[in-house]
């Protein structure tokens, strides 16, 4: 597959779709490797499986419209947000890195010959996980949305996770689920995301275990957009 | 031997299925760092610091390239791998025969991605040793 130019990306952080005011993403996941380097040892040794973590920073402009960068940054500093990365926009089967974080900093910059600029920093706390995008979705009741969540065929017994991101509601409640099927046929619920009254949230749920393939069910009495992310946490997405 | 040009460099990284898996069409740079700690015993009356040789030796391999969501490709094997068992092998001059060649057990422990709207999507990951020692040879 090509490399691919940056420009398409999109950031969401609890339901809001920033990418609009942003234009740098740094996404860094480390993991500590601990040393057990001993005695009659010539070179360091360290173990594998030590603890991970990410850091997501996001740099752009100050918006300071209602709803806005600079409303929603401000509010969220220190507290817990669910983060999704689109490196190549939220078309269904795109691949993302979702996690749960905490703003922890938040940085706004104004030169007299510049534009007014912000830069985040969400600290990860908890599940990080690559997946696929099911689809960015704008549309009313009874609807799903196809696409296929691959693992090398297998059932994710490790489980899986999923991101419901709620964007805008068009007046009446939003409901959803994640089917899912080993045959891209017949379906089934994986599990049910429950209901949604007030746009710019984040579902996260974790699924016992998942097949191949998955969608996004959803009712709405009107026109709402969302966008739904489903991934593993360790292992990787085909 | 004549000085080399870098350009023709080989990574081999090896994914959490334990699967060889060359990633060098995305690699733009690498650097390999091998180190050794080197005790002072500087005392007094010395004129110059002196240290002991050896002592305890050590590597790094740092690695930029550009991002790709493809099946076995870079943010899928580093997704993988952060933090889990590895071993690499890193040729700079190439794989064929003859061509020298470092590897080592390794794991990694960091991969960081970045995306600029004017930019290619990029991605660096750091691997370090976790047993054994670093092995040069040839192909």
């Amino acid at each position: 597959m090509a490399k691919i130019t940056a420009r398409d990306a999109r950031v969401i952080i609890e339901g809001h779709d920033v990418s609009g005011d942003s234009n740098s993403v740094t996404l860094t996941r480390n993991a500590e490797a601990p040393e057990v380097t001993c005695f009659q040892d010539s070179v360091r040794t360290r173990l594998a499986g030590g603890v991970r973590d990410i850091e997501m920073t996001v740099d752009g402009f100050v918006n300071t419209s209602a709803s806005g960068t600079d409303q929603l940054y401000k509010e969220y500093v220190n507290q817990e947000v669910r983060a999704l990365f689109l490196p190549e926009n939220w078309t269904y089967r795109k691949i993302g890195h979702a996690f749960t974080g905490i703003i922890s900093n938040y940085e706004s910059s104004y030169s007299v010959e510049d534009a007014a600029t912000t830069s985040i920093t969400v600290t990860g706390s908890g599940v990080c996980f690559r997946g696929r995008s099911l689809g960015y979705i704008s549309g009313e009741a009874g609807s799903t949305s196809g696409c296929q969540v691959d693992v090398t065929g297998s059932i994710m017994d490790a489980g899986a996770w999923v991101q419901w991101h709620i964007l805008s509601i068009g007046g009446c409640d939003v409901s959803a689920c994640i089917e899912h099927s080993s045959n891209n046929s017949t379906y089934a619920t994986a599990i049910d995301l429950g209901t949604v009254s007030t746009a710019g949230q984040t579902i996260t749920a974790s699924i016992s275990s998942m097949n191949r393939f998955a969608r996004l069910r959803y009712a709405s009495g009107s026109v709402s957009t969302m966008v739904a992310f489903v991934g593993v946490s360790s292992s990787t997405v085909n | 031997m004549a000085k080399t040009v870098a350009r023709n460099a080989s990574l081999y990284v090896w994914d959490s299925a334990a699967a060889c898996r060359a990633i060098s069409g995305y690699v733009n740079q690498v650097t390999l760092s091998y180190t050794a700690e080197a005790p002072e015993v500087t005392s007094f009356g010395d004129d110059n610091r002196t240290r002991l040789p050896n002592g305890l030796k050590d590597y790094e391999l740092t690695f930029d390239a550009f991002f790709s969501t493809g099946a076995n490709e870079v943010d899928a094997i580093f997704s993988g791998i952060l933090g889990g068992s590895t071993y690499f092998i890193f040729s700079p001059t190439g794989s064929s025969t003859c061509s020298i060649q470092y590897s080592a057990c390794a794991v990694c422990t960091s991969y960081e991605m970045n995306f600029g709207v004017e930019d290619a999507a990029t991605v660096s990951a750091t691997i370090v040793n976790r047993a054994g020692s670093l092995t040069r040879t040839t192909w």
